[in-house]
């Protein structure tokens, strides 16, 4: 997989979001905790310094500036246990007492970073320099009051969370662009795959399909839903292929026998009658290859299912008795026995032109491959769970080995050579059948053949 | 009649027009669904052969637009071959009839004289008469110079079909089409041999034959003259 791709790909921008999204969570956690530690710290530093600058302040009210200095001192001394940092300045902005270097006399909250020398205490490592946090405060007199607290700690935690924050943030950016990348990468590994097989399929290879991994995730679920709709699409092709190659390989022969028959007019005929028989002849043989020709595109068309959308409630019986009464004086004629046994009011789903034209071409079938004095049994039954609809008669029927050829198109057994017909009718019946979704089944019916068409109930 | 061919094949209309011409007809030809429409429109016309697929405007929408006008001259569809769903299509957008191309040009020439044929035959009248043969619609007796035939429903069906064409030429299509509502093409004589049964009962007993076979066209039924 080339990098470009895997930067284009949704799932890695999807990452970067994620990343980005993850780093803001990461710095309000941060924000809270700091708050919560850093900040809690700093307030109490601060409470310290007030109470501490407050009581500084009445000492002054009490004894002005030489009992404040007094006090200075003896905090400074560590009289009164852990003390601050202070500075006392008079009105010209001597330094009167205190632990730190003298500072300017500004009003309000500081930090003070002392420097490594300009210490007293020797508490601290050498080489450290301390941070005060502390506010000053203008004397009524003049003079200036710095009261302060030590903020190493402070400072310390603060340059802790600070890294903390650092670290943490680059270490979810990280995590997130690398499973971003990851989850990207699987991804477009499946597309990849996706565009592979489609790409294969362009370049010909028709029967690719794109493999599933079985986890029956979205992946999956949109290639079952491609290869389903590939196998719809190659039947069709399939079928046009069919089409066209039957039309090349089995309407050469009869357009063959049509210029045989113009030429030898050509040839022979000297009268308007030869002429005109030879013509006749002609327009007879043209209209067979027509015929053919109707019959192969009606069959494609059959196939390819677009009639299903003008499925409407059939009648079967009244169309069944359509075709027996249609049929019935030709078999008598012929010498065969047409029987009917349908009864009233079966009804399918199903397109009626289509059934009527099936059935007829079964009991037609049957008319032309059997003997005089055979009987065709026309049949329809109406079982709990299926309609079944049976054309059966008792002639010479077909080998059980050939019974799954004979619906292939232009498929003759060999003792129908000679009579007529195109090698179509059957075809067109298994069709129709597939159109309903109804298995046509063919069967010996000991003796002859017996053709059932099953419709489920729903 | 006056016919309108509306077809874009330059050959296929000039032989539809000679042949209609040939039969006594006044034929007119457009070329274009829009040329076809504007015509169709505008003049008088019995009867109009439209194909289903031209250029400009389709046939389909060309007869939709004529009956949304109002108007109601009939037409024949002349459909490409195969074409399973174009007759219904055609028919549910206003055609009377249609015909699968390539046909013989009878078969035509009958079509388009069952549906130019003027004035309509009461369609309440009750009994149908052709010389001789009277046929009673509503207790469903025929008779033949008062000697009662015994018909089975199908031939009923198919003598009074052919009685309503009375005179007219009716293919073994349309008998197929109107008779059995069969639309495709048995491969046995399956209309041969009802002819032949009516036959043998309407005019075997008799002197004068009223069904008569056209030779490469069909059957007609008339009164002989």
């Amino acid at each position: 997989m080339r990098l470009p791709d895997l930067f284009h790909s949704t799932a890695f921008r999807t990452g970067l979001a994620y990343a980005a999204l993850f780093g803001l969570s990461a710095v309000v956690l941060f924000g809270i905790m700091y708050w919560q530690t850093a900040g809690d710290m700093e307030r109490q530093l601060r409470d310290v310094t007030h109470a501490d600058m407050r009581a500084l302040t009445a000492v002054f009210d009490d004894g002005g500036l030489p009992g404040l200095r007094r006090a200075i001192e003896e905090r400074v001394a560590g009289t009164h246990g852990r003390a601050g940092w202070y500075l006392l300045l008079d009105a010209r902005g001597n330094r009167l007492a205190g632990n730190l270097p003298a500072l300017t006399a500004r009003s309000g909250w500081r930090e003070v970073h002392l420097p490594e020398t300009g210490t007293e205490s020797g508490e601290h490592e050498h080489g450290e320099g301390r941070t005060v946090l502390g506010e000053g405060r203008r004397l009524e007199a003049g003079g200036f009051l710095f009261v302060g607290q030590d903020a190493d700690q402070l400072a310390e935690t603060r340059e802790l969370w600070t890294y903390a924050l650092l670290w943490g943030i680059g270490a979810t950016l990280l995590l997130a662009a690398a499973g971003g990348a990851l989850m990207g990468a699987a991804a477009l590994r499946r597309v990849e795959a996706i565009n592979r097989v489609t790409g294969a399929i362009v370049q010909g290879d028709l029967d690719r399909r794109i493999p599933r991994r079985g986890s029956n995730d979205e992946f999956d679920v949109l290639a079952t839903h491609l290869n389903e709709m590939l196998a719809r699409i190659q039947q069709l092709m399939e079928g046009m292929r069919q089409v066209s190659s039957d039309i090349a390989h089995d309407l050469r022969t009869p357009l063959g026998r049509l210029r045989q028959t113009l030429e030898k007019t050509r040839r022979e005929a000297t009268t308007v009658a030869q002429y005109q028989a030879a013509v006749d002849h002609a327009i007879g043989q043209t209209d067979q290859i027509l015929e053919t020709f109707a019959a192969l595109l009606r069959i494609a068309q059959i196939e390819s299912g677009s009639r299903r959308a003008r499925f409407t409630d059939v009648d079967l019986s009244a169309a069944l008795e359509t075709v027996v009464d249609a049929y019935a004086p030709v078999a008598e004629d012929s010498g065969h026995t047409l029987q009917a046994s349908i009864p009233p009011d079966i009804h399918v789903q199903g397109d009626r032109e289509l059934l009527v034209q099936a059935v007829a071409n079964l009991v037609e079938n049957a008319l032309r491959h059997t003997q005089a004095t055979s009987r065709i049994e026309v049949a329809l039954e109406a079982l709990p769970d299926a309609v079944v609809l049976t054309v059966a008669d008792n002639g010479p029927g077909i080998p059980e080995d050939l019974l799954g050829k004979v619906t292939q198109r232009f498929y003759r057994l060999e003792a129908s050579r000679s009579t007529p017909g195109s090698g179509l009718g059957l075809s067109l019946v298994a069709a129709v059948a597939a159109l309903h979704h109804v298995p046509l089944q063919l069967s010996d019916n000991r003796p002859g053949l017996r053709a059932t068409l099953r419709f489920g109930r729903d | 009649m006056k016919l309108l061919v509306v077809e874009d094949d330059a050959e296929t209309a000039d032989y539809v027009a000679q042949g209609l011409r040939e039969l006594g007809h006044g034929v007119d030809v457009a070329g274009n669904g829009r040329d076809g429409l504007f015509l169709a429109t505008d003049g008088a016309y019995d009867l109009l052969v439209v194909d289903r697929m031209l250029p400009g405007l389709d046939g389909l929408a060309l007869v939709k637009t004529l009956r949304g006008a109002g108007i109601q001259t009939p037409v024949l569809f002349l459909t490409t071959l195969g074409g399973i769903d174009d007759r219904v299509e055609g028919l549910e957008a206003g055609g009377d009839d249609y015909l699968v191309k390539p046909f013989a040009f009878a078969e035509l020439a009958a079509r388009v004289q069952a549906l130019g044929r003027r004035p309509p035959i009461q369609q309440d009248a009750t009994t149908l008469r052709v010389a001789d043969l009277e046929m009673d619609l509503v207790s469903r007796r025929v008779s033949r110079r008062g000697k009662t035939m015994d018909l089975q429903p199908r031939e009923f069906r198919l003598l009074e079909y052919l009685m309503r064409h009375a005179g007219e030429v009716v293919t073994r299509t349309m008998l197929l089409e109107k008779v059995w509502d069969f639309h495709f093409d048995p491969k046995t004589s399956v209309v041969e041999t009802h002819i032949s049964r009516l036959r043998t009962k309407i005019d075997r007993d008799f002197d004068t034959a009223l069904i008569h076979t056209v030779r490469g066209a069909g059957y007609c039924l008339r009164a002989p003259a």
